[in-house]
């Protein structure tokens, strides 16, 4: 996944590098809330960095998907990420944290906007955690969360459920945790 | 804080909205087969899209195999449990490498297991006349046909990807007065749909005194055993699964001595024997090249502090070594990217209680699908 033109950390100070770390950009959300990020945190998103390339930058990115609660948690991750001398487990450690107290409704607009700003890193992990989560869930929970109307009738779900009653086994209780 | 109060009003909008079909199979095919078969419950699209969409099988499969999971036995030994039992309640508990558990089922088997290897999605249980097909994804277990009095040594499995196809091998000697031959017999088996056997028959120039060491690794389309025929004759034993021939692979022409022992595994598609040592520390990893007639040294990693205590047999194209230390528990190392990965040290993993590495597979042995 390596970016033609990110730097490593540390290594061979770029004068370029320097620069986009003391660069901020402002973004604004779809409810017109403005954040300043460090250009050197903002290109984590390639979709920000290809309007960065555009010459978008100098003045505001509007980010008309992303609503300012959902954008102020990805600026908190693209930060954390772009932190000088942050290891590989720290980051690791600080992704655990992100999401784990995460409802699922704020875990989908993460991950639409991480899908939108393209942040690769951020999409993985934020898939990964709405897997973790439904893995135990009951039909029913997947299909509230998911807004789906089952268009199976009774004795088709029924006639399912028996074929397949081993994969019932081990359900959780629905309670969003 | 105001964020929260937002977030509320926010979630309440959104929910109506779903996620791009992209998304949503992209986060499917991250989950246990146990769970997609009950979602497919969800609607009438979820059981397409689980069921026969190409898109979400080859992606589910990818994941799957980027992330194999242990699979580790443990014997229990309950109340009802004697010694003159000819039963033996094995529960199986499969691992991720981050060190959570996924599942947890038990089988019965005839006695104690001799034998627990595995290839791609499924892993082969043998006891001393008794042979198991087991599929972790779906908690299966499956006997295989065998009526023969002769006990089963020397057992191995392998996959042919061309024809979909598994093959059991067993080799046994067979004495005569005066003459000691090996033969070798094999059982072809699909497990698309229902799982059917084949019958077992000889399979021709298994070569004389091939006592094999260790469990069998299949890697690309050939099973490879550890052979010994005396101590200072040590050679690879190979089988061309689609050809059904046998051909020896000397080791790597450097002194064997140095190396307290020497295990087996696949990288990206090709055999590594890696040379360990005890005294040093050290663990050197040889790469067979195709055409099989030379070695080559890819890597020497020192481990020091650490004392590797056996290798965790990897058949499919990761490019991870897993390594089980006496002190650090479950160590992976990346090849490419030479880096190390502390694997959370589950308590089942021991050195006498090998585990074998196995991937989800959306198929089922015995369920067939509409």
């Amino acid at each position: 996944m390596a970016r033609k033109n990110r730097n490593p950390v540390g290594k061979n100070v770029d004068p370029e590098a320097q620069k986009k770390k003391t660069r901020t950009l402002t973004l604004k959300s779809s409810d017109g809330q403005e954040f300043s990020i460090s250009e050197s945190a903002a290109v984590l998103s390639i979709a920000i960095e290809n309007m960065v390339e555009d010459d978008c930058a100098g003045g505001v990115i509007p980010l008309p998907l992303v609503d300012g609660g959902t954008l102020a948690r990805v600026i908190t991750y693209l930060n954390k990420h772009a932190e000088d001398g942050a290891s590989d487990e720290e980051k690791r450690k600080f992704d655990e944290e992100f999401v784990s107290g995460m409802e699922m409704g704020v875990l989908f607009d993460v991950v639409l906007a991480a899908n939108y700003l393209d942040i690769r890193g951020l999409l993985r992990e934020v898939r990964r955690r709405i897997a973790d989560r439904m893995k135990n869930k009951s039909v029913e929970w997947v299909r509230k969360t998911f807004h789906i109307e089952s268009d199976f009738t009774p004795e088709e779900e029924e006639q399912m459920k028996k074929e397949f009653a081993w994969a019932w086994e081990g359900v959780d209780s629905d309670v969003d945790d | 804080m105001e964020w929260k109060k937002r977030d509320k009003h926010m979630m309440e909008i959104k929910r109506t909205s779903n996620l791009p079909h992209d998304l949503i199979i992209e986060i499917l095919s991250r989950l246990p087969p146990k769970s997609i078969s009950r979602f497919r419950c969800v609607s009438k699209q979820w059981y397409h899209l689980l069921t026969h969409d190409n898109e979400f099988i080859a992606r589910h499969s990818k994941w799957s195999r980027n992330n194999p999971l242990l699979l580790i036995r443990r014997y229990i030994l309950d109340e009802n449990w004697e010694t003159s039992s000819t039963k033996a309640t094995v529960e199986l508990t499969s691992v991720n490498l981050n060190g959570s558990v996924t599942d947890k089922f038990k089988i019965v088997v005839d006695g104690l297991i001799q034998t627990f290897i595995s290839c791609g999605p499924l892993s082969l249980i043998c006891c001393n006349y008794s042979l198991y097909i087991c599929n972790p994804s779906f908690d299966e277990l499956v006997r295989v046909p065998y009526r023969s009095r002769i006990r089963l040594q020397n057992v191995g499995i392998g996959y042919i990807p061309s024809s979909n196809e598994y093959k059991i091998l067993h080799s046994f000697e067979v004495l005569r007065p005066g003459d000691r031959n090996m033969v070798c017999k094999v059982l072809t088996f699909r497990d698309t749909g229902k799982i059917s056997f084949g019958s077992w028959r000889g399979c021709k120039g298994c070569p004389r005194s091939a006592y094999t060491e260790k469990s069998p690794l299949c890697v690309d389309g050939n099973i490879y055993w550890a052979r010994s025929s005396g101590p200072k004759d040590r050679s690879i034993l190979s089988f061309d699964l689609v050809k059904e021939d046998f051909s020896i692979i000397n080791y790597p022409s450097c002194d064997l001595k140095t190396y307290s022992f020497l295990e087996f595994t696949g990288i990206k598609g090709s055999l590594f024997v890696v040379g360990c040592s005890v005294e040093t520390s050290t663990m050197d990893v040889w790469l067979l090249d195709r055409d099989e007639k030379s070695w080559v040294l890819e890597h020497r990693i020192s481990l020091f502090p650490f004392a590797v205590n056996f290798l965790i047999s990897s058949d499919n194209r990761s490019e991870e070594i897993l390594i089980h230390t006496e002190q650090k528990g479950l160590i992976s190392y990346n090849v490419t990217n030479q880096t190390w990965r502390r694997i959370k040290y589950f308590e089942g993993v021991r050195s006498y209680n090998r585990p074998c590495l196995y991937h989800y597979s959306l198929s089922p042995l015995c369920i067939t699908m509409s």
